[in-house]
């Protein structure tokens, strides 16, 4: 069993990694993609089999046709300006203080990972943090005026050659 | 009932403030008319809720762990305050109609106010820690905005924001007490941090840092010792907001907050002593700057800032009555006195009082108004100042040493002299320029006449005034009584004659001097010390450029690219870590 | 098991860090959010494993999907709105703080 794990992790990394390093945004999205998709199964053996599958419809399912629809507008571009900062110092930066995390996290604690059951859940959420709720509710009308800001230009392209025609 | 009345009471200015905002500018007169009818609604809610004073708790809504309960109270502490807010707002707003015609941005002018008055009840309502201080910043938005009404003037820009500065300032200190609340007891709620306090199960050192927190916070918010230098630049805004929000209730707010979490901090050594010691200094500083201020609406601030101080001393003291029967008076009769201010400035086209003189014949009505609220000022008898200031010195003489109520009574004659002093100058006097007067609205005369009627009657109220403060606040173990007991303990007690004794000496001392203004009454070194402020001015100037030149050098660090700020995050996250790991 | 987890979460944080500090795509930078954010969102799950309130945890990683989303979709519109009007998705073209 510690062996699937274990490859799910390796894979994860993986995807994560190339999601963030490979060429062309296509694929950035396509590995992103499946980075969410190893997340899900991760919370899946975590014990929040829920969040797995939301995370899964919307982590890899929307995010992902949301990217492909910003890339199908804008297409790919390459970046010739200079690193602003110096990679080898990036990767210092960036493994530095996750590896002192490691060294102050090993104290051996080992969780039991159990499922929740859902209406215990569904409690926590309606009745103990509906501050969250409202923060989502507005979360969400954001979003649909994020999802106009989308499409608006293409819109107005559209408009544009239609009276020039 | 009472929960959708009190909701209703909050939410309805709201209400009217969304409204009056979508106004046009050419709706002038219906938005003048839309404003009055909102205040005026509000107003009589107010007045109604009045009738419901009672100890429970209401609790709405549950907001979930970590936040509270959106919970109210209907005690007599926050009614009383919801009623003043509401009705000066009410007569603020009338007296509107007549001071800001034909003024611009009139919908962003009665937005604000109508926003403010919403906000403070809701301050004073209830009773969830967090919740005070999200209707504390409200109020703090809503007195900047309106001290910057006129944002083509940088004086009243700068005084907006040197006020929204300092009462962020105290907003921290409040943030602090709420959040140790909420770390020591488990709830943000205002009755159970109380509860525990008394029985003694909050540690004595975060007992004492939420105490001291919040007496900054009330000092900043109320203008005392020592950030007492903004509410006299707060002048700059139209004189209604002056009565309403820098007189009668924003200010109060921080005496709000100390008389309701004074039962709390009972047992913090020290704590009643520097809330004492706070409104002494701040009375004797301020009364001194008010005998030398020339611009009639910044003695008004100053007077303001010395009845704040009487009200702390009171609390100090340990007489939450006595400093929210006084809170009361004070509302009163200095919205009238600012109103009056308003009236004189509206048709004389200037505040120097130098300027002014013998405007009594010119603009009587005015005048009489003005005089009614400088002798209740001042501690005259039969006005409501009078007796409210005489249960103050009562308190002060039996709760703390010898010396304060010394240091009282000496403040009692500073206060006659600067009242006597603006009347004199204002209304009698030679005539010093020639002054085009014109006949103050009719709208403004109306609510003039009704806060001269209660600065007359106000005082009537006290026996239910009492009765509904022991009834409805179990923690603070205040003891009813009836009028007619107060006004015997008052007019037997021979020390209520040294007072008016004092109150006279004062008046007969600036009458004996009178031609050159009180300059021989007081040293010439004391004169400009009080011109700069007792180099409060000073101080501040120096933090603003102090600050100024830290943001100068801080700017430096931003690039403004994203690469750069990441980098930063992760050096802060490395930093945190290393102390952690240090420290564990 | 948990050390594995452990693993996951740091290696996340680390290669969605490390992606936002050398990239100067805006799209890329999305990315890399959606990176770093799932990696906080195991970490808060893990979390809640740890003292035994998972029900919290698990809402809170409701409202971070929720908001990640958000933030992927006004990134994204962002990033089609400076491409549009600059011609160009690198960083550097925001940022006007100093010239």
């Amino acid at each position: 069993m510690t062996f699937i794990y274990a490859l799910i992790a390796v894979a994860l990394l993986y995807s994560a990694h190339k999601a963030t390093r490979v060429k062309g945004l296509l694929n950035a999205a396509l590995w992103l993609a499946a980075t969410s998709c190893l997340t899900a199964i991760l919370m899946y053996i975590m014990g929040s089999p829920g969040i797995a599958v939301i995370e899964l419809s919307v982590g890899a399912g929307l995010v992902t046709v949301l990217f492909v629809f910003a890339i199908s507008i804008i297409g790919d571009e390459k970046i010739e300006s200079k690193f602003f900062i110096p990679p080898l110092a990036a990767l210092l930066m960036a493994t530095i203080p996750f590896i002192i995390l490691a060294f102050l996290w090993i104290s051996g604690i080992s969780p039991v990972f159990e499922n929740t059951p859902a209406d215990i859940l569904a409690n926590t959420i309606w009745e103990d943090r509906k501050v969250d709720l409202y923060l989502q509710a507005a979360l969400i009308i954001t979003g649909i005026l994020g999802i106009m800001l989308l499409i608006a230009p293409s819109v107005a392209n559209r408009f544009k050659k239609e009276r020039e025609k | 009932m009472t929960a959708i009345l009190i909701a209703l009471i909050i939410l309805f200015p709201w209400f009217g403030a969304v409204i009056i905002w979508l106004m046009k500018d050419e709706q002038e007169k219906l938005t003048h008319i839309l404003a009055m009818s909102f205040s005026a609604f509000s107003a009589v809610l107010s007045l109604v809720l009045l009738t419901r004073i009672g100890q429970d708790q209401i609790s709405a809504y549950s907001l979930g762990i970590g936040m509270g309960d959106l919970a109210f109270s209907a005690d007599a502490l926050g009614i009383i305050l919801t009623c003043i807010a509401n009705c000066i707002g009410c007569l603020a707003v009338v007296f509107s109609k007549d001071y800001m015609n034909g003024e611009k941005d009139l919908q962003r002018y009665y937005s604000m106010i109508l926003l403010f008055i919403g906000a403070m009840s809701g301050l004073v309502l209830t009773s969830n820690a967090m919740l005070i201080f999200f209707f504390w910043e409200i109020t703090a938005l809503c007195s900047y905005q309106l001290i910057s009404f006129y944002n083509d003037d940088p004086k009243a820009v700068r005084g907006g924001l040197k006020a929204l500065f300092i009462t962020q300032f105290g907003g921290i200190g409040l943030l602090l007490g709420s959040l140790l609340i909420f770390s020591q007891t488990g709830s943000l709620d205002i009755q159970h941090f109380i509860a525990a306090a008394q029985a003694g199960e909050i540690s004595s050192a975060a007992l004492a840092v939420a105490g001291f927190g919040l007496i900054a916070a009330a000092a900043a918010k109320s203008s005392q010792f020592p950030f007492f230098t903004w509410l006299p630049d707060a002048m700059e805004a139209p004189t209604p907001v002056s009565a309403l929000i820098h007189a009668a209730t924003m200010v109060n707010a921080g005496v709000y907050l100390l008389c309701r979490f004074a039962p709390a901090f009972q047992g913090v050594a020290g704590w009643n002593t520097t809330v004492l010691w706070v409104g002494i200094i701040t009375i004797l500083l301020s009364s001194v700057m008010a005998i030398f201020a020339n611009d009639l609406k910044r003695v008004l601030a100053y007077s303001t800032v010395s009845q704040l101080g009487f009200l702390f001393a009171a609390i100090g003291a340990g007489s939450v009555t006595a400093s929210q029967f006084h809170l009361l008076s004070h509302a009163i009769f200095k919205a009238l006195l600012f109103l009056c201010a308003g009236a004189v400035i509206h048709s004389v086209g200037t505040r120097d009082m130098r300027l002014m003189g013998n405007l009594y014949k010119k603009m009587k009505p005015v005048a009489i108004c003005f005089i009614i609220g400088a002798c209740s000022l001042a501690g005259i008898p039969i006005f409501n100042g009078f007796w409210s200031k005489e249960l103050i010195l009562e308190a002060i003489h039996s709760g703390a040493p010898l010396s304060v109520y010394i240091l009282m009574l000496f403040a009692v004659i500073l206060t006659a002299i600067y009242s006597i002093r603006c009347v004199w100058m204002v209304f009698f006097g030679k005539e010093k320029s020639e002054l085009h007067v014109h006949e103050p609205g009719r709208f403004m005369k109306y609510s003039l006449y009704v806060l001269a009627a209660g600065t007359v009657v106000s005082w009537l109220t006290f026996g239910g005034f009492s009765n509904a403060f022991s009834k409805s606040l179990p923690h603070h173990e205040i003891e009813a009584e009836s009028l007619g007991k107060f006004l015997s303990t008052i007019i037997k007690d021979p020390l209520t004659y040294l007072a008016i004794f004092m109150v006279i000496l004062g008046i007969v001392l600036w009458i004996f001097h009178k031609p050159g203004p009180s300059k021989a009454v007081l040293p010439k070194v004391l004169e400009t010390c009080a011109v700069n402020s007792f180099g409060f001015e000073i101080i501040n100037e120096k933090i603003i450029d102090k600050i100024q030149n830290l943001s100068e050098f801080s700017r430096e660090l931003q690039s403004g690219i994203l690469n750069w700020n990441i980098f930063g995050v992760l050096t802060g996250l490395v930093l945190i870590l290393i102390v952690l790991g240090i420290g564990g | 098991m948990s050390y594995i987890i452990v693993i996951c979460i740091l290696g996340l944080l680390g290669i969605g860090f490390y992606c936002l500090l050398i990239t100067r795509n805006l799209l890329k930078l999305v990315v890399a959010l959606q990176v770093l954010v799932k990696g906080a969102m195991l970490a808060i799950l893990f979390a809640g494993c740890l003292v035994d309130n998972m029900e919290v945890a698990q809402s809170m990683a409701l409202t971070i999907i929720v908001a990640d989303t958000i933030v992927a979709v006004i990134g994204l519109a962002m990033a089609i709105q400076v491409r549009q009007i600059t011609n160009t998705s690198n960083i550097r073209s925001i940022s006007t703080l100093r010239k």
